[in-house]
């Protein structure tokens, strides 16, 4: 008997299985015992994730059969997947890993004959995973009404009672297009439907994956970006867990800007766990501020984090030197500073947020600097460009969720007529906003500084002039006497007032 | 030791071997279908009847370029009738050419499968039909 609180429910457990990604996206696993399919178009890497998956869980007592039909047989197999890192020559070797070939039975179109070689293969063997691939090209093969009888739908129903009854978890491979799922039969009889897409976008080619169905779990809905390396197969979560809201106790320390001025203009610094956006035209210094906000954690014994998207990390590290921070390559060689270069073309707001999540865990960074947001679109494949703003809003909440306070630069196109402070809306994920701009001045094309919004504290008004100088940001005092400055093109008023510096 | 050289000699290795199972009144060309007959039952769930079939032509293809009387053998479609021919291509061939041909069919074979699966694969393949297999790996080289 069951009881209210679950006991006595039988458990399900999860496949240890070491693909990242797939454990979260799956909702905590595939389950044991499963009966499942990857589908998707030729060449999405269904059969690399199978196999992959059959390395991690092979061994000598419960092994691996993977059984081919048609197309690719198991010596081409074998000659192509053993260039993957996951391929472990000892597990074939110790018979943990067994292949063999379907095909005679397949060319006859013979099911019951095909069943009748899995059953043979099982009972002797008793695996823990059995792999059919290709199971479309088997679909394909068999008549409709095949000589003993046996329907496709009652080849799958006994093939999936059999490897169940035998406590094996089942993964037929199959090329389907999305079109398909709603006319075969391995979709209703399949436990779990694992869907993997190839987008092309112009010139661009993205990898998704998708948990189309899995029972007895909460897999995470949504396209989540696939890579395919030496390694295997790796997937990156759509969605992070994120910290529940009622659980933060939210500190109420702020962090120094490593500006003292800025810091007073911010009413003490930034409150911890915040997101701050620095807007500005090109050259304005939002990557030294990035630098300064950093490097003010460093000097505290703070570790912190730079993702760099435009610059590569030497010229980078070099200019930090020439703000007064000569010490950043020592930093990163000690750990206390983690530098990640992304700048792919094709690049997923989830990869980049998965590296910069592995930099805060290895470290225990608590400041995040993201420099820029505009080199991290560009880097972005154009299909995710289209999704740039609702991933950064996913991934700014991850972080600063995670008790992380996050600095973005943006450079911004600057008008001398209008006030824009941020293109693309981008400024509503930002808890603070800092703009820069240039302003001409007595003749003179001029730095200005202001902080436009800090969301549940005061800030201040001011208009502050400022310059990049040789120990990083120097800011002056307010800008008086003028009108008009945030237009860029400020107007003398009568009173006189002298800027600095 | 190059690595034909090395096939070469596992190919001799598996040639004795099957003959010395044979003891009285067993030839080359027995111990040759003996061979290949397993070869055969090994690889058939690799590549199927007809791969293990295409593996022993191409094999038997190369080894008619140093042995031209092997010209009229030809693969056989299964592990029974493996090697099709023997008898008028063979008639006139004394013990010794006879064996050096089939050693030199069944490197090829070997040879083939590294290829494709690589030297790991290929022992382990050739360990689980003979155990006791010559084993050292082959010198750098390739097989030509």
């Amino acid at each position: 008997m069951t009881n209210a609180d679950g006991a006595g429910r039988v458990e399900i457990d999860a496949l240890a299985t070491t693909v990242p990604g797939l454990q979260e996206v799956t909702g905590g696993g595939l389950p044991e015992y499963s009966f499942n399919l990857i589908a998707g178009a030729p060449g999405t890497g269904k059969t690399t994730l199978s196999q992959q998956i059959m390395f991690d869980l092979a061994t000598p007592e419960r092994p691996a059969l993977h059984f081919t039909v048609l197309g690719e047989p198991p010596l081409k197999m074998l000659r192509y997947q053993q260039q993957f890192s996951f391929f472990d020559f000892a597990k074939v070797e110790d018979g943990s890993v067994r292949f063999h070939s379907l095909s005679s039975e397949a060319l006859r179109g013979d099911l019951r004959g095909i069943l009748d070689v899995i059953r043979r293969e099982v009972e002797a063997a008793q695996p823990a995973v059995v792999v059919v691939d290709s199971f479309r090209t088997l679909v394909h093969a068999a008549p409709d009404d095949d000589d003993a009888g046996l329907s496709l739908s009652g080849f799958l129903q006994e093939l999936a009672v059999l490897l169940t009854t035998w406590q094996a978890t089942t993964f037929l491979v199959g090329e389907y297009m999305d079109a398909e799922t709603h006319d075969s039969p391995v979709f209703t009889i399949a436990d779990g439907v694992l869907w993997l897409h190839q987008s092309v976008d112009r010139n661009s080619v993205v990898r998704k994956f998708q948990v189309l169905k899995m029972r007895g779990r909460a897999p995470l809905p949504g396209l989540h970006t696939m890579r395919i390396t030496n390694e295997g197969v790796q997937i990156f979560p759509r969605i992070i867990r994120r910290v529940p809201e009622a659980d933060r106790t939210r500190p109420s320390e702020r962090l120094s800007l490593g500006v003292p001025v800025l810091d007073e203009m911010l009413g003490g610094g930034i409150p911890a766990w915040d997101a701050v956006l620095v807007a500005g035209p090109s050259g304005s210094g939002k990557s030294a501020l990035a630098t300064q906000f950093i490097a003010a954690g460093l000097e505290r014994n703070e570790p912190g984090v730079i993702a760099v998207f435009e610059e590569h990390p030497r010229v980078y590290l070099e200019r930090a030197k020439t703000l007064g921070h000569p010490d950043m390559d020592a930093m990163i060689r000690s750990g206390l500073l983690q530098m990640l270069y992304l700048r792919p073309l094709d690049l997923s707001v989830d990869e980049a947020l998965l590296e910069i999540q592995e930099a805060v865990t290895r470290s225990g960074a608590k400041r995040v600097s993201i420099d820029s947001l505009s080199g991290f679109e560009l880097a972005l494949a154009p299909t995710f460009r289209e999704d740039f703003r609702e991933s950064l809003y996913r991934m700014v909440g991850t972080l600063t969720g995670a008790g992380v306070t996050v600095f973005m630069t943006m450079e911004v196109p600057q008008s001398f007529t209008d006030l824009e402070f941020t293109p693309n809306l981008v400024s509503f994920l930002a808890d603070d906003l800092i703009v820069q701009r240039y302003i001409e001045l007595d003749g003179q094309l001029r730095k200005a500084m202001m902080v436009v919004k800090m969301r549940g504290s005061g800030h201040s008004r001011d208009i502050r002039l400022y310059d990049v100088t040789e120990s990083g940001l120097a800011i002056g005092e307010r800008l008086t006497g003028y009108a008009g400055v945030v237009t860029g093109v400020p107007l003398r008023l009568n009173v006189q007032s002298e800027p600095s510096p | 030791m190059s690595q034909v050289a090395a096939y070469r000699e596992l190919g001799e290795w598996i040639l004795a071997y099957e003959l010395a199972l044979l003891k009285d009144g067993g030839s080359p060309v027995a111990a040759a279908e003996r061979a290949c007959q397993r070869f055969y039952r090994r690889l058939s769930p690799l590549v199927t009847l007809g791969g293990s079939q295409a593996f022993l032509a191409r094999s038997l293809h190369r080894a008619v370029a140093e042995f031209p009387f092997l010209e009229g053998v030809q693969a056989g479609p299964t592990a029974e009738e493996c090697l099709l021919g023997l008898d008028p291509a063979l008639n006139d061939i004394d013990a010794t050419a006879t064996t050096a041909a089939f050693t030199a069919v069944l490197s090829h074979m070997i040879g083939l499968l590294v290829t494709f699966i690589g030297h790991e694969l290929t022992m382990h393949a050739i360990r689980e039909v003979w155990p006791e297999a010559y084993t050292s790996r082959p010198a750098e080289g390739g097989l030509t």
